[in-house]
């Protein structure tokens, strides 16, 4: 069973009850017989019941014998009381004239006052116990689902607004391409002058542009970084971007053992000393402006 | 706890009736809601704090209809609070967003607890008013039987509430609502009224 049928289901049984237990006298035989059916062949419904009529067999002739001497009894086993219960809805299904057992029993004289003392002794038990175990078996069958995210529009950047700069010495390409690859598997954007300047690409104008994109600058200061030419400019650029973006941009030093002096104009900005790369990298992602979304599963997983 | 008063305005706490009611949530706590404008239902989580607002508006309508009490949630202040459909944007008052079933259930269940009672205790007051009575002159002598039905209805019941719709979680104010599975469309934040977008 899925959602939408245990959903149609739930929604059918409450507006039948509510009909048989609250609607006009008038209509009794009709509600009774419109819930009976719907409790026959309903899935959901069957599957409170089945069990419960399959393990009991309640002698419901016996229980309309104990009403015509004034006696109202129900088993102490809640299952079996259940059963009985159901049992006599049944037998009046099949036969509404039994309700003036209940007028005759109860010494009242009219169809409708059988009916409301049929309702209140039998029925309304009845339907509480079923509506609890239904609704008991309709969570059961519907498991838990992860909840979607509403992000304020404040919060949601472009496309063109969350790249990672990083920034750095030739000679520190491996160190660089290993937090380029670990940010690519987790969903970020890194930006790395390789790959997002392709040949031909004016050096000067492309840094330029990658910064213009970026929601951060990561400069990863080692014993080979020194402030001068290409890297000068990443500085200055850097700077510049902060200033327009605010919060929205970071500046993130590391610095590993070894390495040169922090650049004077970095240092107002966040810097780290870093012992390894997993070291480096958690401090590169608490730092960032940016958060990834909701866990999901891979596309390949569920394809 | 609803408290029912005898008539308005200020009322000592002996004339006034306290009972106790309970209503259906779904599995994850979530309180059913229809939009009156658009007729679609989408679900808020239901706080204890918020019943009074939730209360108040369907107090108000039954007041109307049956007259003479006057209703009100016994427990906190009753604070004006606001929902915003998530499907139209229509905004109204909290407990204006309560589904026709709702609405029905609260009804049954102040007609069920105080007004019924209340009129067959009037009506066993009258006829036993009457019954002492029987009188006789010496023109003509006469009886009055009274008779009449007490017998209450059932207790309405509350649920199952279906364990439908998808849940979203508002980043905007931190709470969560469930609306209609596969509606992407969603605007504003119902509770806080952010322009959101789920992503």
């Amino acid at each position: 069973m899925n959602k939408d049928t245990v959903t149609e289901s739930l929604r059918r049984f409450v507006e039948r009850r509510d009909d048989l237990l609250h609607e006009d006298e008038d209509g009794f035989n009709l509600h009774l017989s419109r819930f009976v059916e719907l409790c026959e062949r309903d899935d959901l419904i069957q599957s409170v019941l089945s069990p419960i009529l399959k393990k009991c067999s309640p002698d419901v002739d016996a229980w309309w014998k104990q009403l015509s001497n004034n006696e109202i009894d129900f088993p102490s086993d809640p299952d079996e009381e259940f059963a009985l219960r159901y049992s006599i809805l049944q037998s009046v299904n099949q036969e509404p004239d039994k309700v003036y057992s209940f007028v005759f029993a109860f010494g009242k004289r009219k169809r409708d006052e059988g009916i409301e003392l049929f309702r209140s002794t039998v029925l309304r038990p009845l339907v509480t116990e079923l509506t609890n175990r239904v609704s008991k078996a309709a969570n059961i069958v519907t498991p838990e689902e992860r909840a979607l995210q509403a992000v304020p529009l404040s919060r949601i950047p472009t496309a063109t607004e969350t790249r990672i700069f990083l920034s750095h010495k030739s000679i520190d390409k491996p160190i660089v391409m290993r937090y380029y690859n670990a940010l690519k598997a987790l969903g970020f954007e890194p930006w790395l002058d390789e790959p997002d300047m392709p040949a031909g690409t004016n050096l000067e104008r492309g840094i330029f542009d990658g910064f213009e994109k970026s929601c951060a600058a990561v400069f990863f200061i080692t014993e080979n970084f020194k402030d001068e030419k290409y890297l000068a400019s990443e500085v200055d650029y850097a700077i510049m971007q902060k200033r327009n973006k605010g919060k929205k941009f970071a500046i993130i030093t590391f610095r590993y053992p070894n390495a040169l002096p922090v650049p004077g104009l970095l240092t107002p900005y966040i810097f780290k000393d870093v012992e390894n790369d997993l070291d480096g990298f958690y401090q590169l992602v608490r730092a960032l402006p940016i958060e990834l979304g909701q866990t999901r599963w891979k596309k390949e997983v569920v394809d | 706890m609803v408290k029912v008063k005898d008539e308005s305005g200020m009322m000592k706490d002996e004339d006034s009736v306290r009972f106790s009611i309970t209503f259906a949530l779904d599995k994850d706590e979530y309180l059913r809601r229809t939009c009156p404008s658009c007729g679609r239902d989408f679900k808020t989580q239901a706080d204890p704090a918020d019943l009074s607002s939730i209360l108040q508006p369907a107090f108000r309508q039954i007041e109307a209809e049956i007259g003479e009490i006057s209703l009100s949630a016994a427990e906190g202040e009753t604070k004006d609070q606001y929902l915003s459909c998530p499907y139209c944007n229509y905004r109204a008052e909290s407990g204006d967003m309560l589904t026709s079933e709702f609405q029905s259930y609260l009804k049954r269940f102040v007609m069920r607890e105080y007004v019924l009672p209340k009129i067959n205790n009037m009506f066993s007051d009258f006829a036993n008013g009457l019954k002492s009575s029987s009188r006789s002159n010496s023109f003509i002598k006469f009886e009055i039987k009274a008779d009449f039905d007490n017998t209450l209805p059932p207790r309405p019941i509350s649920g199952p509430e279906p364990p439908d719709m998808t849940k979203v979680e508002m980043l905007c104010c931190g709470r969560m609502i469930k609306i209609y599975d596969g509606w992407f469309d969603l605007e504003k934040c119902p509770i806080c009224e952010t322009e959101v977008r789920i992503i």
